[in-house]
């Protein structure tokens, strides 16, 4: 009971942290590599939670495939350190602030507010593995699936066409 | 209190989302701006989790073991489209990157001001 606490304050710990880094670092591939690390660490609370499944595609997609498409999305446009840290006009900047801790407030007042049923959580009762998870996949939500599908094809499909530009450009 | 409960995974949902929203809403660069909405996405798949496990208490009620496994497989599957929605998305968003900065040579979002013109 005690080293499940200890677990999530750890991961909650680098989670936030690792947000922080990323909004406080000037170069851009720094912050890549800091939310390399909040993708971790939030891959590890879906596991603490009992989804293993969930965890390790998250980090084989967003660690694996994210964080190596946006370092190849650095590497292939021109930065300059000292272009990224600065910001933009100072009044956006703290509208955009006061935006994010207004926006803060109101949902910690609803959840602290919200009296969720304390019935305890089911893992007593045996969590449901990744063949539960196939199962659903192929029988309740298969056209859900099969959708997914498509608007992954046509999303690559898309970005190929997009990203390869016209023929005659160079 | 020594078992971790909802309201903590509410709550960390929502520092999350609040830190992503900051990252878009401040980011010049383009891909820093993407990797901020992927943040406030997972959060949502925070919530999704936290509320699948802790949140059945229909089927704990009937004590029904198999409502509540697939509660649970349930909100997990709606947590691996929200990945497979993300990871549409990223690539996509990367490519009208690399198609905008052929066009205006920096990848500043606030430099993609061509319809305001």
């Amino acid at each position: 009971m005690e080293g499940s606490m200890i677990a999530f304050f750890v991961l909650a710990a680098l989670t936030l942290g690792g947000a922080m880094m990323m909004l406080s670092s000037v170069r851009v591939v720094h912050m890549i590599f800091s939310m390399a690390l909040v993708f971790l660490a939030i891959a590890g609370l879906y596991i603490l939670l009992g989804a293993e499944f969930v965890g390790i595609v998250q980090i084989v997609v967003y660690v694996g495939a994210i964080t190596v498409l946006a370092v190849f999305g650095i590497m292939l446009t021109r930065h300059d350190a000292q272009e990224t840290s600065k910001e933009r006009s100072r009044v956006s900047r703290w509208l955009s602030l006061s935006t994010a801790v207004l926006l803060f407030i109101v949902l910690f007042m609803a959840i602290s507010q919200t009296h969720f049923f304390s019935l305890g959580d089911m893992s007593q009762n045996g969590l449901p593995g990744i063949r539960e998870i196939g199962m659903l996949f192929i029988s309740h939500h298969v056209y859900t699936f099969e959708l997914a599908s498509v608007l992954l094809l046509s999303a690559f499909v898309g970005a190929i066409v997009m990203a390869k530009g016209d023929a005659d450009d160079e | 209190m020594n078992e971790v409960e909802l309201t903590q995974y509410l709550l960390l949902g929502a520092m999350v989302f609040v830190i992503g929203l900051y990252g878009a809403l401040t980011r010049r660069n383009t891909v820093i701006v993407l990797l901020s909405i992927e943040l406030m996405l997972m959060s949502a798949n925070i919530n999704l989790l936290a509320f699948g496990r802790f949140g059945s208490a229909f089927f704990i009620e009937k004590a029904d073991q198999t409502g509540m496994m697939l509660s649970f497989a349930t909100s997990q599957m709606f947590a691996l489209f929200n990945i497979a929605v993300a990871a549409a998305e990223v690539a996509v968003g990367l490519a009208i990157l690399l198609a905008i900065y052929r066009l205006k040579e920096t990848p500043n979002v606030d430099a993609y001001d061509t319809l305001r013109r």
